[in-house]
């Protein structure tokens, strides 16, 4: 427990916009990196404006390294500009009259000195002199990186920083950005709609639906234990919610899915990972207790992986081998056998 | 696309015609009727003017008498761009005489004199008794434009009595003059006699300044292009006229 | 491809420029060329020139001092109370000339609400001299300020003003590093237009200021004087003014209302 990184951002947000509200509590460590995922609309821009202090709170608290910024109810609120939370913006926001040097020596008052050593990890060092429109967008979110550490901000919000960027471009700039942010030791939150982004970056990913935290934890859990249907699908696997009694799970459409539990009793979530789910042709004999008879939807290929999506008593999606999409001669409107051993059944107890 | 939007091609041109009908009507205008006289007259003269107006119009109820008043120079300008008069009447004999020198104007004769008077605002009428006080204080003082006979009058007496009027401020007309003279928004003003008189505010006048050796006359003339030559005439003999002799004498003019 | 408008509004476009235009024609047809050196070296066009480019670029500033935190303001507000202020801040553009040197009188004349207290005070009357005239000058153009920049400011994103807070950037600052750089050409179309309308200004400078040979009587004020008695002398400094009006519309291109 004394070994605990001390806790740097400890809020409390509640925003209220028209019908929409926003309730989260979120907290990053020293030196963590969170990242901040869910559908559009979640409320996740609105989240980090008003943790900069950009929205006033309609309840709730926000709290930096132990120091008090703001309280709902309580007047001394710390404006912007002296929260020491930098923000990282979607299409990096660089100012368009200034030149690169000029952008990232904005916030620190002084001339180079300490932004040198930002220059190379960022590999932004020959671009000081161009401006901002001559600059790719890749080039562009990495100069406004440097920007916002070199005011040296305790915590640095980023939102979208991959957003314009292509998928090669991703790759290299998520690498680039993960080094750089935790030689820092900052701690930062990051939004972003890729899962791969939150995979590769996270330590913890907080899942924003709707205006509510709805899940937070490292990437594996999350990978293996989504708690929701979008976070499921965020990690590509299946996801029902049914009653559970004894072993049997029954879905709302009447499906029952065997499982390796005993003792259920109440509502659950059962997670499927596609791999785990295989296809026939013919009704299969053996092991498995779960087999359906469906028809393929859709057939998606990735690299050698053929993601099927399935119709048929429920929609469940099964990842095969490409090969084995062409041994089992199926495509779309194709009539199969999908068939599930109760043990790769996931069970996630839901409340109420 | 756009058809359904537009009125169509019939009513438009209806509409074009009436705009134009409309606007020859208004721009002939208005007074061009068969029985009315138009007279351009110096603005000092402007009370004397509409009392003799309206005792004509009681006299020859048949006809209207449509005024302009405005500076001499402003109404000679006016007549040189082809504005159209029956009666003139200016405030000096050099401006009759560019009308009389272009045609425009028939055989002026004069009506009256005006003799120059210099006044103070009623706020300073106590303090400022001479033109000595005058030059001596930094006083704001309000003359016409050089261009306007009173004016052309009020730098000839300046220089003679040694007072500067380089940061004078020069009116259009000298009713205008008055104006801010009696409103204290200048502290001396150059004017008429007629104005002084026409004048209800408490103003002060220098009387031993000499201005009133300082005069002007006023010149009436019928155009010589009138069509109402008979009606310009019949009011043009008002100024002879005891009515006329009096009314001018009234409001502060001398007789010619 | 833009479709060809309409014969009737082709036409109308027609005969409107040629309404336009023809004054100027005129003007420039009536305007003794050979004479042009004599006249315009007179004390009276060299005193007028001299005190209209003056005021006018002093007006122009002033404009921009007062105009600038106001639309400022303005770009803040919304609704009625937005409606309210910025019509407020536009009536002297609106207002005739005249009734705003009216108004200017009544507020700062010698007996006026405000004047008669500064010449009691400090002995300072304004009608009747240049600061005057830069007054009832400032007085007509501040209202073309005000609209070029709120136009300006509403067209910025106001992320940037975020982005310098999340630097650690005073507001103050951010506003001086940030958004006035970034609005720079409506600051200068705003410059602009209010010089052109000092430039041209007359009922409220003579209503207001007077009409004082050397000290107040601008260009436009000695057209006025001199079209009763010298009427070549006031088609030259027509010409004059025509010449340096153009010189802002071409300088202003197509900056007019800045709508990046």
């Amino acid at each position: 427990m004394n070994d605990q990184p001390k806790l740097l951002l400890d809020c409390r947000i509640v925003i209220e916009r028209g019908a929409f509200k926003l309730d989260a509590e979120v907290s990053v460590k020293q030196a963590e990196i969170v990242a901040l995922v869910g559908p559009n609309g979640a409320g996740k821009t609105t989240l980090l404006e008003a943790i900069l202090g950009w929205l006033p709170l309609a309840d709730g608290r926000v709290l930096l390294d132990g120091r008090t910024l703001e309280v709902h109810g309580e007047n001394r609120t710390v404006p912007t500009h002296e929260r020491e939370i930098g923000m990282v913006f979607q299409d990096g926001l660089l100012f368009p009259h200034l030149n690169v040097i000029r952008n990232i020596e904005f916030g620190t008052g002084t001339s180079l000195t300490n932004v040198s050593e930002l220059l190379g990890p960022l590999e932004i060092a020959d671009l000081v002199d161009r401006y901002p429109k001559e600059l790719s967008a890749g080039q562009r979110q990495r100069v406004a990186l440097a920007r916002t550490l070199a005011t040296a901000p305790k915590l640095v919000l980023l939102d979208e920083p991959l957003g314009a960027l292509d998928v090669t471009g991703r790759a290299i700039a998520r690498k680039l950005i993960g080094n750089v942010l935790r030689a820092t030791g900052a701690g930062a939150l990051v939004v972003t709609h890729d899962p791969a982004d939150a995979f590769a970056l996270a330590d913890r990913i907080l899942v924003l639906e709707g205006g509510r935290v709805t899940q937070c934890a490292p990437p594996d859990q999350i990978r293996t234990r989504p708690a929701t249907k979008w976070v499921a699908e965020l990690v590509g696997w299946n996801f029902f919610e049914g009653d559970g009694n004894g072993s049997l799970v029954k879905l709302a459409n009447g499906v029952e899915i065997a499982t390796a539990h005993s003792g259920l009793d109440g509502p659950v979530a059962v997670t499927i990972n596609p791999t785990a789910v295989a296809l026939y042709t013919e009704e299969p004999s053996g092991s498995p207790r779960n087999s359906w008879h469906c028809h393929v939807e859709s057939i998606e290929f990735v690299a050698d992986v053929a993601r099927v999506s399935l119709v048929g008593p429920f929609d469940i999606s099964a990842d095969v081998t490409r090969a084995a999409v062409a041994d089992l001669g199926i495509d779309t409107g194709s009539v199969v056998w999908a068939s599930l051993k109760a043990t790769e059944v996931e069970i996630q107890l839901l409340q109420g | 696309m756009g058809q359904q939007s537009i009125p169509s091609t019939r009513s438009m041109r209806i509409l074009l015609t009436a705009v134009i009908v409309v606007v020859s009507v208004f721009l002939n205008g208005c007074g061009s009727g068969s029985h009315s006289i138009r007279v351009f007259a110096a603005s000092s003269l402007t009370e004397v003017v509409q009392r003799l107006v309206e005792e004509y119009e009681t006299r020859y109820p048949n006809t209207d008498v449509e005024l302009n008043i405005a500076g001499s120079g402003t109404l000679v300008m006016q007549l040189q761009e082809g504005a159209d008069a029956d009666v003139v009447i200016l405030a000096s004999r050099s401006h009759m005489n560019q009308l009389r020198d272009i045609g425009l104007v028939l055989a002026p004769q004069q009506i009256a004199r005006n003799s120059l008077a210099v006044i103070v605002s009623p706020q300073l009428a106590k303090d400022i008794d001479s033109i000595e006080d005058v030059r001596r204080g930094a006083l704001q003082i309000a003359i016409c434009v050089t261009s306007s006979p009173c004016g052309a009058l009020a730098w000839a007496y300046a220089s003679s009595v040694g007072l500067n009027l380089s940061s004078a401020t020069h009116e259009s007309n000298v009713k205008a003059v008055l104006v801010k003279v009696e409103r204290d928004e200048v502290d001396v003003g150059i004017v008429y006699m007629s104005d002084l008189r026409s004048s209800r505010e408490q103003l002060g006048h220098l009387v031993n300044a000499r201005a009133d050796q300082y005069s002007t006359s006023y010149p009436l003339a019928v155009t010589a292009d009138s069509k109402k030559r008979r009606e310009a005439e019949n009011f043009a003999a008002l100024f002879a006229e005891p009515v006329g002799q009096s009314t001018l004498t009234h409001f502060g003019f001398q007789l010619p | 491809m833009t479709p060809q408008l309409p014969r009737l509004l082709r036409l109308a476009a027609f005969v409107a420029v040629a309404v336009v235009v023809a004054p100027l024609l005129s003007l420039l047809w009536r305007i003794p060329w050979s004479e042009l050196p004599r006249l315009l070296s007179t004390e009276v066009v060299a005193d007028a020139l001299f005190l209209s480019l003056v005021t006018s670029l002093i007006a122009a500033l002033l404009a921009l001092l007062i105009g600038i935190p106001i639309a400022f303001q303005l770009s803040r507000m919304t609704g009625i109370s937005a409606s309210t202020l910025r019509a407020v801040a536009t009536l002297p553009m609106v207002l005739p000339p005249v009734v705003g040197g009216a108004a200017l009188l009544f507020a700062f004349g010698r007996r006026g609400l405000i004047g008669e207290t500064l010449d009691n005070a400090a002995g300072l009357v304004l009608p009747y001299t240049p600061a005057g005239v830069v007054i009832a000058n400032a007085f007509v153009a501040t209202p073309f300020v005000v609209l070029t920049i709120e136009s300006g400011l509403r067209a910025l994103d106001p992320r940037y003003e975020l982005a310098a807070a999340s630097l650690g950037v005073t507001p103050l600052r951010a506003t001086l590093r940030v958004v006035l750089p970034m609005i720079r050409s409506s600051i200068v179309a705003g410059a602009f237009l209010a010089w052109a309308r000092a430039l041209g200004e007359f009922g409220a400078t003579i209503t207001f200021a007077g009409n004082v040979p050397g000290r107040t009587q601008t260009l436009p004020l000695a057209v006025f004087v001199a079209m009763e008695t010298d009427r070549d002398a006031a088609l030259a400094m027509s010409l004059v003014l025509v010449f340096i009006s153009l010189i802002v519309l071409v300088c202003l291109r197509d900056r007019w209302w800045p709508a990046k």
